[in-house]
């Protein structure tokens, strides 16, 4: 497991950097909530007079707002671009270094198979955005219940929780697929804003349009925190999708993994 | 004689480009093994592929008996290896690159870091991107050679070196040599694989040309003939065999012969000399003939 410790380390500074950022983003606008909470009726009208689409875009409903843990999925509609933006970045980017930075010679000659390397990276990327999820969820959920005060649903939350992971884990792997394609990744940030753009455009096209199958092509619309907080459940549907996603992705990248050719340098 | 490296028609195409074409040589247990020809000919290639780096397009290449694609992670154990060029993680200190690279080996290594670190005047706490190439280059010798690996593959190993350490390069491979180790390397500057190499394949435009021991390109079956005549002497080179090469410099003549050094002095004996010199030509003489020998046919 020394590729594994080795990629822990060698990414545990951006992650801790999106993690950082993303707990910010979300503790900022959930402390803009109190403010709702004096003027709520204002805010509303405010709300209503938004364009349908616009609203349906943004995860904007009046109905949310009620309470901290429903604005709270409005706020996640932010941050989940920025969880996106980072779990293609690191798939993307753990394979792509390595021909980038020109290692992979010196990797790939030692005793490994290629199959081992590739799940040592994808088991290290896939642990940094459990743990970078579950940090965020730990802190994110004491904000929340400071402003629930005795009305916070842990069962709610979790759900919700939960859909983070899926969504990390979704876009992990469809980073790494696509770094399996793109021939050579010179920078992975820009690659990883284009997806994850690509991917929010799907899910502002998927609300705004009635055909509910759309929802199947992007990670963004699978189970979506405003929907967790209107049903109470996850959709199980989409959790089969994103595991699908995940599968298909992951056979994709190791056969083309495999059978790469690792090009001379020079 | 075992063969360590055995490499049965190994073809390589990159696309429609060409990288190699129906490669075949051996390399025994325990020799020091040249691999020349110079940039683009598919010495690479051919390396990277033993490395199981890229894969063929056809042919096979084995090494301790073993296929080099399908048992890659097994022969790597044995098998140690130097780039051309080298690159390491940065943010890493040669130590922590070492150990990193020893992590990857089924024994401790820890003791032959320092020895060799040691030997080739090595700072184990700098950090890889401050080193020169050359200090780069060190790093990759001790990285290669860690595990005490059975086979050592060295691709253009002295780019970078300074000659010194050129010269102390060279008597760790012979010393690894007589450890047990055999070596292949690949080089375009033939005078380090005459310094150190028993045998030679010579690799041109993706085929191999000529795989020979060093000696016998050298011996005296070769020849670099530089004359001075009055006479008229074109017509007595013309038409014999084992000549190649004849020309006209710095108002004599010069030639290479191969063949029955008898036949040379019987034609020689025909024309009136004013001087004579007949030496070993240098490898590289021999290397431009071959491929001249190649152009022509």
């Amino acid at each position: 497991m020394n590729i594994f410790a080795r990629e822990l380390k060698m990414n545990f500074k951006s992650s801790a950097s999106y993690l950082i950022a993303a707990c910010l983003i979300s503790s900022m606008m959930m402390s803009f909530y109190s403010l709702l909470q004096s003027d709520m009726k204002g805010f509303m009208d405010v709300l209503d007079n938004f364009p349908a689409p616009m609203k349906a875009i943004m995860g904007i409903s009046v109905e949310l707002f009620t309470s901290p843990i429903g604005y709270y999925a409005f706020v996640f509609t932010f941050v989940s671009i920025l969880f996106a933006i980072q779990s293609i970045g690191l798939g993307a980017g753990i394979f792509s270094k390595e021909i980038r930075e020109k290692t992979a010679d010196f990797l790939m000659t030692k005793p490994v198979s290629r199959t081992s390397i590739f799940t040592q990276k994808i088991l290290a990327a896939s642990s940094l955005l459990m743990v970078s999820g579950l940090i965020y969820s730990a802190i994110i959920g004491t904000i929340i219940y400071l402003f629930s005060e005795s009305k916070f649903d842990t069962g709610l939350f979790v759900k919700m929780s939960l859909s983070l992971l899926i969504l990390q884990q979704t876009f992990l792997f469809i980073g790494t697929a696509i770094s399996q394609i793109l021939p050579k990744i010179k920078s992975v940030l820009p690659i990883a804003v284009g997806i994850g753009s690509f991917f929010y455009a799907i899910s502002a096209f998927a609300v705004t349009s009635d055909d509910d199958k759309l929802r199947f092509l992007t990670p963004f619309q699978y189970n979506r925190p405003d929907s967790i907080v209107f049903s109470g459940e996850l959709e199980l549907k989409f959790i089969i999708s994103a595991i699908l996603v995940v599968m298909i992705c992951t056979v994709f990248s190791l056969i083309r993994f495999i059978k790469k050719d690792i090009h001379s340098v020079s | 004689m075992e063969n360590v490296i055995s490499i049965k028609n190994l073809t390589k195409y990159y696309g429609k480009a060409r990288g190699i074409i129906d490669v075949s040589f051996d390399v025994e247990q325990g020799e020091i093994f040249g691999f020349i020809g110079p940039n683009g000919a598919g010495k690479s290639t051919t390396i990277r592929t033993l490395l199981a780096l890229i894969y063929p397009t056809s042919g096979s290449a084995s090494i301790f008996g073993l296929d080099c694609i399908k048992n890659a992670p097994k022969i790597a154990e044995r098998v140690g290896y130097l780039p051309s060029e080298v690159f390491y993680y940065d943010g890493m200190r040669v130590r922590d690159l070492l150990s990193y690279s020893a992590s990857f080996y089924k024994k401790d290594c820890t003791g032959r870091i320092a020895e060799l670190s040691e030997r080739l005047d090595l700072d184990l706490t700098r950090k890889i991107e401050d080193l020169s190439f050359g200090n780069k280059k060190k790093v990759a010798i001790v990285q290669g050679l860690i595990h005490s690996p059975d086979l050592i593959i060295l691709d253009e190993p002295t780019l970078g070196l300074d000659p010194l350490m050129q010269q102390e390069f060279f008597s760790l491979l012979e010393e690894e040599n007589k450890r047990g180790a055999t070596v292949l390397m690949s080089s375009h500057i033939l005078s380090e694989v005459q310094k150190i190499c028993s045998r030679v394949a010579i690799i041109k435009d993706g085929k191999i040309v000529t795989v020979e021991k060093i000696s016998t390109l050298k011996n005296t079956s070769y020849l670099r003939v530089r004359l001075e005549s009055d006479d008229s002497i074109e017509g007595v080179f013309q038409d014999m065999g084992g000549v190649s090469d004849f020309h006209r410099e710095n108002g004599g003549y010069t030639l290479i012969y191969r063949g029955d050094i008898n036949m040379l002095i019987q034609s020689l004996s025909k024309i009136k000399l004013k001087s004579i010199s007949i030496e070993e030509p240098e490898l590289e003489e021999i290397f431009l003939h071959y491929y001249a020998k190649e152009d022509a046919q």
